[in-house]
Order: structure tokens, then sequence, then C-alpha cells
């Protein structure tokens, strides 16, 4: 999970241009540690990557890839 | 209607149970659906029986299989609900992808992850590494290490107090001998030496 200190997008300063659902490891760094969604206040990322990765999230969840809560 | 071809990608969750003969009829029945549709599977990943992240309709593992393909965009809805209505299905996710878009395997992200695993261990061993070497060394090699400095900062302060006074003395020797060019240059020698010498005790 990135700090509160990096406010720049971690997708755009990585250049990710696809996010993929299947990708577990990328997703656990947006993920708290019950599981929950990090909001963007604290990963600093843009609205687009954001939305991104919460859909992302949520079809890992639906294939049981990925936990819904601890 | 107008019908567009577009691609997609599929993720089926299959019942773990069924053995390796009927798995893989499973997949040739969903392989059916899509090519007596027009459609064309371009690009297969099957990963085989893992455990599920939590229990779905009372099963703990399942058998994933991933599949790209090209459909028509009004014949997906039919794909899907069939899929559903297939007793032998747990979970399906049928996703529209961008048309530059390549498979990326569940064998590719292993590999990826071992990499980074290996990186991470790699920064916390050195990471290790440096705090043995400042924690130990400081403990045993301290004592030591003070009794000898004391020993030579005692000598230094002597040496250093003499040369002091040495160079008090000095000044007042050059005002009343300007003419001993030579003497001075001792002196400023002197002077040198002792400086040198004193930084390479402390340190």
């Amino acid at each position: 999970m990135p700090t509160f200190k990096n406010r720049k997008c971690y997708f755009h300063s990585e250049d990710i241009k696809h996010i993929d659902y299947k990708n577990t490891r990328l997703l656990r760094k947006f993920l708290t540690q019950y599981f929950k969604i990090v909001p963007r206040y604290y990963s600093g990322t843009c609205i687009k990557h954001q939305k991104e990765i919460s859909t992302a999230i949520k079809n890992a969840r639906i294939m049981g890839l990925i936990r819904f809560t601890r | 209607m107008d019908t567009r071809i577009a691609k997609y990608e599929l993720m089926v969750i299959l019942m773990p149970d069924m053995g390796e003969s009927k798995t893989a009829e499973e997949m040739q029945e969903v392989r059916e659906q899509i090519t007596s549709n027009g459609g064309e599977i371009f690009d297969e990943d099957l990963w085989g029986v893992r455990k599920l992240a939590y229990m779905i309709k009372k099963q703990e593992n399942g058998y994933y299989a991933v599949l790209n393909f090209t459909l028509d965009t009004s014949k997906v809805h039919e794909l899907e609900k069939s899929l559903t209505l297939n007793p032998q299905v747990i979970r399906q996710l049928v996703l529209r992808v961008s048309d530059s878009y390549t498979l990326k395997k569940l064998s590719d992200y292993e590999e990826q992850w071992a990499k980074d695993d290996l990186e991470s261990k790699q920064k916390e061993d050195a990471e290790q590494e440096r705090k043995d070497e400042l924690k130990k060394p400081v403990r045993k090699v301290e004592k030591p290490l003070k009794k000898e400095e004391k020993v030579e900062e005692v000598k230094e302060e002597k040496e250093e107090e003499k040369p002091k006074k040495e160079a008090k003395k000095e000044p007042k020797k050059k005002t009343d001998e300007d003419s001993n060019s030579k003497s001075k240059l001792d002196e400023f020698d002197e002077k040198l030496r002792s400086l040198i010498n004193d930084p390479d005790i402390t340190l």
C-alpha cells in the first residue's frame, strides 16, 4: 500500500495500461489488512485508475481469487 | 440489427471432483458454444484445480479456465445464460477486452511474483546484515576501544597542550626575533606536525 507521502499515481509512475483482475499481487497493494479497498486519499491514485482497480478487485472477489473480508 | 465482432475474455470455475475426462468434456462444450455461434478461440489458459478464497456452492476448490475469443456482441448474453444454467459451472465471468489485449498467463504472473519475492528477500537480508554489522561490532569492540581511546586521549591532551604552550610562547619570541627566518620555519614545521598527528589519533 503506497504511503500518504507518495502522492503520485502508482499506475502512471509504473506505466501500467491495463489493470488485470488476475494479478492478485498487484490488487493486494490496494487493499487494507481487512481486505477493504484503500480510498484514494490514502493511495494517491488518480480517479481513472481508482475506478479501474475497484472494478478489478470486485471481479477478482466474485471469482474467488481474493476474499471479501478477513 | 447490425452485428459487431469484439474480443472477450471468459473465466470459468468448474466443479473440482469431476475427474479429468469429464472436465475436458465440459470444456469442449463451452468451446463448442463459442465456435457454433461464429466465435473464434485464439488463446487459452487452464489453471487447473486451485483453492478458492472462500466457499462457493459448498466447494473449497475449483477448476479454473481462461479463454480469449472473438464473438458477435449479440450472442454473448446467450453464452452467459447457458453457463449460469449449467450445474457443473460454479462461477463464470465474461469481460469485454480491448483489441490490443494479449492474455497474460498465470505462469507468467507466478514467475513475476517469484522474482519480486526474491528481490524483497534480498533487500531484507541486506538490511538485516547492515543492522547486525552495526549492532555486533559496537557492543564487542567498544569496550576495548574505549580503553585504548582513553589512553590515547590522555596522550593527545598532553601532546596538544605542549604544542599550544609552545605556540603561545613562539609568537612572543617572534616579536623579539623577526630576523631568524630559519627558526620560524622550524617552528611552523613543528606546529604542522603536531596538527597532522592529532587528527590521526582521534580518528
